[in-house]
């Protein structure tokens, strides 16, 4: 709480409509008429013969924390790079605050980038190093050393001002890019892989400290990220990547549980996909078979589709229940062997081996310590799941 | 494991004494009082005196550093230069034949490279007429020409481990390019610019192969006054200048090594 005490000072001084943060009920991007504040409109990159990036668009609204999520290669940097003017695309249009971007070179743009190998300056402080960007800025000596104070509160390292890069820890030196990249009051703050080179547990801390700092000082940050947990527990939304194209964008929940295509599906969380064709498809009524399952799959809703159409049929682990004794019902289930059982302690990993030699996987809380409900190795069981636990997709 | 170990040393004693024994015995010769280079009579420092009087000595001293540290700083420049162009730009018409072409004074023969430029310096007289006169000029010239590329090679692997988001991280930040090479990348590979040049001084201080060929009337550096005296037999004034000379080349590549030493990971 301290840090939100201290991020005000620092802001409003010089900003007084930033206050407000993205309050969690209100959400731009489903009004409308709301205006994004980075408009991203079909932007391509090509390296040689090779697309980075494919006819991207995407709108970013003001004080969002937005997360592109990809793979190393699916151009998620190069759009990174190409906000902050380190790039010029081969076509497209970038705005900010409804300002073009194109001609205006990265030492003029609104913007800050907090990079991922932090770049600090080796040969400069930790004073000098936050200092910098203010000192290019014009700004009186005076006022310099009174927000770099400011900023090393915000950061909790007080009295670090002379230690030299070298002589901090990760977990310091990222805090002191943030401060470095915090320091001009960028509109919009870049962060490449911000948490990528902590450790676990500093990366969870790091992660509270970076939303914490987000929400207080209302400014809208990007950040690039391959770990989707980071993702996850980070962002307002998220822009899942792949190959140079946007595959889905959407609020964490949506993304996880409403994957828009096996891609996206497959790479954030962990799913288990059956292919089947459709063999009916009414109202609140669509049967898929699978020949990889030996009753039919039953969703209770429709999806725009043909009979004997192939699609997928996709079900989180979590969203399997086990039994021992056969369901009564005669669809959403499977039959199959007990392959594998991981342990972690909260909950039990199964891998089951299903009659079609597919093997599914299923995460089941440890709720219970009786011995009779175990299930052990090797043992017959039923996987089965709801109507509505599942997603259809047809790519 | 002992006597493993024991041998390891003994060995590395041989060397050191395979090594060192000349120059200390140089050394120790140098405060001998006796004219006899090896007869030892007793200690004096009275070749060190009679050095300081000796005109020939002084004059070519100073004329080798100056060719030293002009030669040095103009090879500094341009081997910086030829190292940013084969470190920084991605590709371009001929890199790695100019790749080639800065690294082969390396390796290249001083009898060669010193008869080279000396036809070269020669066809120039008869072309447009200088140099007209073999001196000071051209031996600085010719050691530009190595100079350089041993410049080129320390810079340039310094360039290829510079992490660019560094500048990326200074633009960002508001600065111009020219500000951030003054800001932040010149102060990152001074290191590397110091010891440069303090190993492009050293080369050019004690060359002799190349400056005996493109040397002319009146530039007589100190490595050849040096040779055109022990024709004539070694002296312990020679030996006193050998001392001098060896002090401060231990001091300039001390420098040298402490500078590369500074360069971070």
């Amino acid at each position: 709480m301290q840090t939100k005490i201290i991020a005000n000072k620092y802001y409003d001084n010089n900003q007084s409509d930033n206050n407000h943060s993205l309050a969690a009920d209100t959400k731009p991007w489903n009004d409308k008429n709301a205006k994004p504040f980075v408009r991203i409109k079909n932007i391509s990159k090509v390296f040689g013969n090779v697309a980075a990036l494919d006819n991207v668009s995407l709108d970013i609204y003001k004080s969002e924390l937005f997360c592109l999520l990809g793979k190393s290669g699916s151009g998620k940097s190069t759009l990174l790079r190409i906000l902050a003017g380190f790039e010029k695309s081969s076509t497209g249009i970038i705005e900010i605050d409804g300002q073009n971007m194109e001609n205006i070179e990265p030492y003029e743009r609104p913007i800050n980038m907090m990079f991922q190998s932090y770049a600090l300056f080796p040969h400069m402080n930790v004073e000098q190093n936050i200092a910098y960007g203010l000192k290019r800025s014009g700004m009186k000596k005076a006022e310099i050393s009174q927000n770099v104070e400011q900023l090393l509160s915000l950061i909790k390292m007080e009295g670090y001002n002379r230690r030299k890069p070298h002589q901090l820890s990760g977990g310091q030196r990222q805090r002191v890019a943030l401060a470095r990249a915090l320091a001009r009051k960028p509109k919009l703050l870049l962060l490449d892989e911000p948490l990528g080179a902590l450790d676990k547990k500093l990366r969870q801390e790091t992660q509270f400290e970076l939303i914490n700092i987000q929400e207080t000082l209302g400014i809208t940050f990007i950040v690039v990220t391959h770990d989707q947990e980071e993702a996850m527990s980070l962002a307002t939304r998220i822009g899942v990547m792949e190959e140079g194209t946007i595959a889905q964008v959407g609020e964490p929940r949506e993304i996880y549980e409403y994957p828009a295509t096996r891609f996206v599906a497959d790479f954030v969380g962990s799913i288990n996909m059956f292919e089947g064709k459709v063999i009916k498809n009414e109202a609140a009524d669509l049967r898929i078979n699978s020949p990889e399952l030996d009753v039919n799959i039953h969703v209770a809703n429709n999806i725009a589709c043909a009979l004997g159409q192939t699609l997928w049929f996709a079900i989180r682990p979590e969203k399997i229940t086990l039994q021992k004794e056969k369901p009564k019902k005669r669809s959403n289930f499977a039959k199959g062997i007990v392959e594998e059982i991981i342990y972690l302690g909260d909950v039990s990993n199964y891998r089951i081996l299903l009659n079609s030699k597919k093997r599914i996987n299923v995460t089941r809380p440890n709720i219970s310590r009786d011995e009779k409900e175990k299930i052990s190795w090797d043992e017959e069981i039923y996987a089965v799941w709801h109507e509505n636990s599942g997603v259809v997709l047809a790519s | 494991m002992n006597r493993n170990r024991r041998i390891v040393q003994f060995i590395s004693i041989l060397g050191f004494i395979f090594l060192y024994v000349p120059i200390i015995s140089l050394i120790i010769f140098s405060f001998n009082n006796s004219k006899l280079v090896s007869v030892w009579s007793g200690f004096s420092t009275k070749w060190y005196f009679a050095l300081l009087q000796n005109e020939q000595i002084i004059e070519a001293a100073k004329l080798s550093v100056f060719i030293a540290a002009f030669s040095a700083t103009i090879s500094l420049i341009l081997g910086t230069l030829a190292a940013i162009a084969l470190s920084r730009y991605r590709s371009f018409r001929g890199k790695s034949l100019l790749s080639g072409m800065v690294s082969a004074p390396l390796i290249m023969p001083d009898v060669i490279t010193g008869l080279s430029l000396l036809l070269l310096f020669v066809t120039l007289r008869s072309l447009i007429g200088w140099p007209a006169q073999m001196g000071a000029v051209t031996i600085i010239i010719a050691h530009i020409s190595f100079g350089m590329a041993f410049v080129a090679i320390i810079v340039q692997s310094r360039l290829l481990h510079f992490d660019k988001s560094l500048e990326e991280a200074a633009k960002d930040l508001g600065a111009k390019p020219l500000r951030v090479f003054f800001d932040i990348t010149l102060p990152i590979i001074s290191p590397a610019l110091i010891s440069g040049w303090l190993l492009a001084f050293t080369l050019s201080f004690d060359d002799l192969v190349i400056a005996s060929f493109v040397t002319g009337p009146g530039a007589s550096t100190l490595p050849i006054v040096i040779f055109s005296k022990i024709r004539l037999g070694i002296t312990p004034e020679i030996n006193a200048l050998a001392t001098i000379i060896i002090v401060l080349v231990a001091i300039f590549a001390t420098l040298a090594m402490l500078q590369m030493k500074k360069i971070p990971e």
